[in-house]
């Protein structure tokens, strides 16, 4: 059965049609062409769909849209504000922690979840945080220097 | 070194805003007005005669649009080479291998998709299978192509110099078998197209593609449309790895059902079917036999390869090949014998990955140097300084090595790891208690090739177009899947017009318009596509500069273009800015648009799929690689704690994006090593998700250090070789090496799990007590 | 991976959300973090006509501690698990266990009655509905074959929950409520060594919360879970222990192991070989041999029963070696 719900996507409330079978990812990509979330494994394990809701990293792929409704959503498309990065857009680019991209906006999002909350991690605290995020490109490196990096400047 | 003012900086990549912000269109972002979305029926089987196919149920399924099978494509075949042509679009007499595409619909929506390809009836008759290549190659085993007698796919013999002779006179031989496993690209991009036929004969698909001129070579001939009507659009591209080269059923299912339906047909893979049923590495079994003098040098090299090609040969032959092109370098080796085979079994067929067939040879390789030094208590280093190469070296079957940095690489890689401090050979160790945390070091030394000379097309192209402001576009067939090269292009642009990086943009590679090129592999694309790119801008500039020498009074020579400006040698009076320099050049006299345009290809033969005679390539890079190990002695787990990397680029063109691929090599290199490998039974792929096939997470990665070995290649574009594979190919004997040097032990099985490593220790532990009650 | 079609029901109440379980039985399944389940209904290997959401039922997202016990809703998320101060300080072993699920996000999303309620697994079954296709169905998926034990007529599907053993070492229990009333039973019992049906739920019946007694003075507890890789994975072998001493000698001893069967095990023989001795690193091998003897893996396509075998050994000492603080 066809519901009508708000979904609130970088502060922009969407009113939508949504049958309960469908997944945040899909209807963030299909419905409302924030594509930037993407779809890599669809089943959980790789981090490439993640969002925030309510202050938390979560899996779109594996969450209702349905679930969604009336919560906080920030994807990729909401952290720069105009022209200007988010910082930590701005320390994967500087850093080279950006190879083919498609992990990006999901590692992106875990790392602002975890600055927002711990804007000074340790090494290991980033580890943790951007466990489940796979790259196949970059061997993790930059990545984790990135986050660092964004971390330190937020002081 | 040479003073640039672009070349050389660690410029942040292109197209990283775009990435950044999720503003990147990669294929499945794509909708068109009208757009269908396709599904494909797979073959549950893993060798299967089709005796029919029902479609008519699905064909009623409200909201379907189209439907197609294998015979849809008539007898139409692809594959490299002529005599290698395989392959179907989709299955037509037989499925070889389980998910072979056997039928395609394409619907108004995903879920209908669905729905329909499960209301397809198939009828089967099950054949035997055989999914192991060295029973492939018995007598009696199910024959898997009807006119490839034997389940041979390639089979490559060859052999230089005096082999026996030179075994004769060996004082040490040693022979040892190696495998290396069935190992997945791991793209996290799945593939995907959108394809739009537009009556009467054009076809336009936006592609998940490394290498987009394959497809529209192979489009052409399986539609029978002139390749000027094939038009391949580039989206961003989420990784290839060698994975995204070919042409796949989807993309002639796509193309066929959007010629069917009248609308366009977008086709993505779920990540599943990407990981059972698309392409992967060659595993192989690698016999070697190496003969030395004592202080050894090595005289004399045989290897035996067994590759398993699943059930098509793809670009098989390069496999081999390269096998074969690497059993010596980046050693000196005089004598060498080879007898490649590459075996069809009812598998998914298998490609090229990051290394190409060369990974599995080096890695035997450098394992067996390493065993060897050890039997004649030579150090490690030692015994890999005395075969090096060097610049001028030509191996015996005629690879020229045009610059080598592998002493220098040694030195570097030595120095970050304090050698001589850390490093104790096993032998010396050997009677020590190490504790239950075992802790070795080990080296690995490289080679690889830079642009590989191939059949058939073979040059990289390039045009430049200077627009009024000043700004250019750059239009190229290579295509950068994630690697950087669209950066790395774009700088050698900046830097012959004087310019800016920012002030050129490199559109999507598009079949219609960038010249053709033959796609991003074989580590191509910095040195050829590079050289390309330089010829077309070095074009551009002679167009601009005999312009500002009218303009400016001075001799074209004179003219110097730097930092968006033009400036007159020896008269700093006279200057103008590029931009005006660029509107000036449409309107003055009777006014030109300056188009700049080159081509470039390696002057050499090319690859001998046969013999494996002649230069596989323009120049050939050389690393060194040291790496850390802790192994837990009670479970078995292997830590890779920290790695080195000293690599010799030829010059470091984007030293950020040199360093990126050596990080990313040894992020697929440890998997290789360690985590991957297909489960598999029956020829089903059971490790069908990312949680089941391991790649590494982060906290699974080693700490990284890398250096470049500048040598200046007189051949690639301003020096430059390739740095995008060659580290993965010394990873991994680097970590077997260092697992050695821990617990003793041989690793030759890949990967290494703690299962076996605990395995191996207790036959260690056997053969000791075997040994002392003996004594 | 689309999900079929199901009804959406939002649940304010556990009593309202009894009497919707009751009124449609087998067609209606709970979610609360959705993070097993959706897999599961992605793979078509539930295909409930119903999914009743237990998200927005009051009181049961909450840690409620009263000095001798921990209460935990059945919907508290792992993350908040693990960085609940009373749990970190009185339950160790839980938290520990719960930062050791998955990776962030699904610690984020997974609750904790979820993750005791995790189905079990196996490389056969947690596959999709086309992959099945190529072969006859599994016990467990209700055919009549174990494709990891073919002779066998039982279904060998593996436990993989990391923080059951946790909460069996701790000696918790759990409240079950279900329209025709509730029953608080000690969590060992909610569940069977059988991979179709691991635990002992009634059909409608639901897990409200969690209760774990708080740690009495000098008892000390830790989680230790094996994996390939140090993120994603499920445990090929996780080791939960908790022990007590008085007087120089071992008062308490609770060993949990999961990964191994179909059920998570409490490792008696281990327990008896330390109560009542001094805790040295002579007991804790005694201790860990039996656990090692009491553990019957089968095969797996990943690792050997002996290995596993060997693994749970090697775990036990450590976590006992870990919380005797002789490490
Ligand atoms: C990639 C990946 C990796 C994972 N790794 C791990 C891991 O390492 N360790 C691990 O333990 N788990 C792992 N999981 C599984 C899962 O994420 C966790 O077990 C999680 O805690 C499940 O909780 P949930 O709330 O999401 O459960 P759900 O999916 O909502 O539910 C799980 C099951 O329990 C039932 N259920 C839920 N709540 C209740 C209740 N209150 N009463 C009765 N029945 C209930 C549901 O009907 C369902 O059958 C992994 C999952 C994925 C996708
Ligand atoms: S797409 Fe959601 S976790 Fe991979
Ligand atoms: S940048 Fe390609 S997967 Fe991470």
């Amino acid at each position: 059965m066809k519901r009508i719900i708000e979904l609130n996507v970088n502060g922009v409330v969407h009113e939508v049609v949504v049958e309960p079978q469908r997944t945040l990812l899909e209807v963030l990509r299909e419905t409302l062409g924030y594509t930037g979330t993407k779809k890599a494994c669809d089943s959980g394990d790789c981090g490439a769909c993640t969002v925030i809701i309510d202050g938390r990293a979560v899996l779109s792929c594996l969450t209702l849209a349905v679930e969604a409704q009336g919560k906080n959503i920030e994807t990729i498309e909401g952290m720069a504000t105009g022209d200007r990065l988010h910082p930590i857009q701005q320390a994967f680019l500087d850093k080279g922690a950006i190879q083919c991209g498609y992990c990006t906006p999901g590692l992106v999002l875990s790392a602002k979840a975890l600055l927002d909350e711990n804007p000074k991690p340790s090494r290991e605290e980033v580890k943790k945080a951007i466990g489940g995020n796979l790259c196949r490109c970059t061997g993790y490196v930059k990545i984790l220097d990135a986050i660092e990096a964004a971390g330190e400047q937020a002081n | 070194m040479p003073q640039y003012s672009v070349l050389g900086q660690r410029l942040p990549r292109v197209d990283g805003p775009v990435k950044a912000t999720g503003k990147a269109n990669y294929a499945d972002d794509l909708v068109l007005p009208g757009m269908l979305y396709a599904k494909l029926k797979r073959s549950p089987h893993a060798h299967a005669k089709i005796l029919s196919i029902d479609t008519s149920e699905a064909e009623r399924l409200p909201g379907v649009r189209g439907i197609v099978v294998g015979a849809d494509f008539g007898k139409f075949r692809y594959g490299l080479r002529p005599d290698t042509r395989d392959e179907y679009p989709m299955a037509l007499d037989k499925a070889r291998f389980v998910g072979e595409e056997v039928a395609a619909v394409a619907a108004i929506d995903e879920d209908i998709a669905q729905e329909a390809v499960e209301l397809i009836k198939v009828e089967y008759e099950v054949l035997p299978a055989v999914t192991d290549p060295e029973a492939a190659l018995r007598e009696g085993a199910p024959q898997i192509h009807a006119d490839k007698p034997g389940n041979i796919s390639i089979h490559m013999h060859t052999e230089f110099g005096d082999v026996d002779a030179a075994f004769k006179d060996a004082d040490y031989v040693r022979e040892d078998r190696f495998y290396s496993q069935s190992v997945l690209h791991g793209f996290m991009e799945p593939n995907s197209l959108v394809a739009s036929w537009e009556p009467p004969n054009r076809i336009t698909v936006w592609a998940s593609k490394q290498s987009p001129y394959f497809l529209y070579r192979n489009l052409a001939n399986c539609f029978d449309v002139p390749l000027s009507n094939v038009r391949v659009v580039q989206p961003y591209i989420g990784g290839g790895y060698g994975g995204k080269n070919g042409s796949y059923a989807l993309d002639f299912a796509a193309v066929m059902l959007s010629k069917k339906t009248g609308r366009p047909v977008k086709l993505t893979l779920t990540q599943e079917e990407v990981l059972t049923a698309q392409r992967r590495r060659h595993p192989m079994i690698v016999w070697l036999k190496t003969g030395v003098k004592k202080d050894g040098t090595l005289l004399a090299c045989e290897c035996r390869i067994i590759a398993d090609g699943g059930a098509g040969t793809a670009i098989g032959p390069t496999t081999i090949a390269n096998a074969f092109y690497f059993m010596n370098l980046p050693y000196v080796v005089p004598n060498v014998r080879f007898d490649g085979k590459r075996v069809y079994t009812n598998r998914p067929v298998s490609v090229a990955q990051r290394g190409n067939g060369i990974q599995q040879i080096r890695y035997a390789a450098d394992v067996q140097i390493d065993m060897i030094a050890e039997d004649l208590g030579i150090d490690p280093v030692e015994i890999r300084r005395r075969n090096s190469a060097y610049t001028g070296y030509t191996t015996p079957n005629g690879m020229k090595v045009t610059s080598c940095g592998l002493q220098e690489s040694i030195d570097e890689a030595l120095k970050a790891v304090d050698w001589e401090k850390e490093f104790r050979s096993w032998p010396e160790k050997a009677e020590e208690p190490t504790g239950r945390i075992a802790k070795g070091v080990g080296i690995a030394c490289n080679s690889f090739c830079s642009g590989v000379r191939l059949r058939g097309h073979n040059c990289c192209s390039a045009v430049i177009k200077v627009h009024e402001d000043g700004t250019v576009s750059l239009m190229t067939g290579s295509t950068d899947s994630g690697q950087g090269s669209e950066t790395v292009l774009a700088m050698i642009v900046a830097e012959v017009l004087g310019t800016r990086i920012e002030d050129v943009v490199v559109p999507q590679t598009d079949s219609t318009v960038t010249p053709v090129d033959p796609g991003s592999f074989g580590s191509r694309v910095s040195s050829t596509a590079g050289n390309a790119v330089r010829i077309a801008a070095e074009d551009a500039r002679r167009q601009l500069v005999a312009v500002a020498a009218e303009l400016l009074e001075a001799k074209p020579e004179d003219i110097e273009l730097r930092d968006r400006k033009v400036f007159v040698k020896g008269a700093p009076d006279k200057s103008m800015r590029f931009r005006d320099l660029a509107r000036l050049t449409v309107a003055h006299g009777a006014g030109t648009t300056v188009i700049g345009s080159g081509s470039w290809g390696q002057e050499i033969d090319p690859v001998d799929f046969e013999k494996g005679i002649g230069n596989l390539a323009g120049s050939y890079t050389f690393g060194t690689q040291a790496a850390w190990v802790e192994v837990d002695t009670e479970t078995g787990k292997v830590n890779v704690t920290r790695m080195v990397v000293a690599h010799d680029c030829g010059f470091a063109l984007n030293p950020l994006a040199v360093e990126g691929q050596h990080e990313g090599s040894i992020g697929g290199g440890v998997g290789h090593t360690i985590y991957e490998h297909c489960v598999e039974d029956d020829g089903q792929t059971l490790s069908s998700n990312f949680t089941s096939y391991a790649m590494p997470t982060v906290g699974d990665m080693p700490e990284m250090i890398s250096y470049s070995i500048e040598t200046l290649d007189p051949v690639g574009a301003f020096g430059a070789k390739e740095s995008g594979e060659g580290t993965q190919v010394s990873t991994i004997p680097a970590i077997v090496n260092a697992i050695h040097n821990a617990i003793g032990v041989w690793m030759t099985d890949l990967p290494i799990t703690p299962e076996k490593v605990l395995k191996a220790l207790d036959e260690q532990k056997a053969k000791d007590r075997v040994l002392s009650e003996v004594r | 991976m689309r999900l079929t079609k199901f009804e959406h029901l939002e649940p304010k109440s556990l009593v309202e959300a009894c009497a919707i379980l009751a009124e449609h039985g087998d067609k209606a399944r709970i979610i609360a973090g959705g993070t097993d389940i959706l897999v599961r209904m992605k793979q078509r290997l539930v295909e409930p006509q119903f999914v009743v959401d237990i998200k927005r039922i009051d009181g049961i997202a909450e840690i409620k501690s009263d000095g001798a016990e921990l209460r935990i809703g059945a919907l508290v998320a792992l993350s908040d698990v693990q960085k609940s101060a009373a749990v970190r300080e009185q339950a160790p072993a839980l938290a520990e266990a719960a930062a050791a699920v998955g990776a962030t996000q699904l610690q984020n999303m997974g609750t904790i009655g979820g993750n005791i309620c995790l189905e079990t697994r196996c490389w056969y079954y947690n596959q999709t509905y086309t992959w099945r296709q190529g072969r006859e169905a599994c016990l467990k998926a209700g055919g009549s074959i174990c494709y990891m034990a073919k002779a066998s007529k039982r279904c060998y599907a593996l436990y993989s929950g990391d923080t059951a053993p946790a909460l069996l070492a701790l000696g918790a229990r759990v409240r079950l409520v279900s329209a025709s009333g509730e029953r608080t039973i000690g969590l060992e019992e909610l569940f069977v060594d059988d991979g179709k049906k691991p635990t002992i739920l009634n059909p409608g019946e639901l897990i409200a919360e969690v209760i774990v007694p708080v740690a009495a003075n000098g008892q000390r507890s830790t989680y230790l879970k094996f994996r390939r890789r140090e993120a994603i994975d499920f445990p090929i072998v996780g080791v939960a222990a908790a022990l007590g001493e008085e007087n120089g000698v071992c008062s308490k001893a609770a060993i949990a192991v999961t990964g191994v069967g179909s059920a998570p095990f409490v490792a008696k023989d281990s327990e008896n070989a330390l109560l009542g001795k001094k805790v040295s690193q002579e007991t804790i091998a005694e201790a860990a041999e039996a656990a090692f003897k009491q553990a019957k893996p089968v095969s797996d396509m990943e690792v050997s029963p002996a290995y596993r075998k060997r693994l749970v050994r090697v775990l036990v000492k450590d976590a006992l070696t870990k919380v005797a603080g002789l490490a």
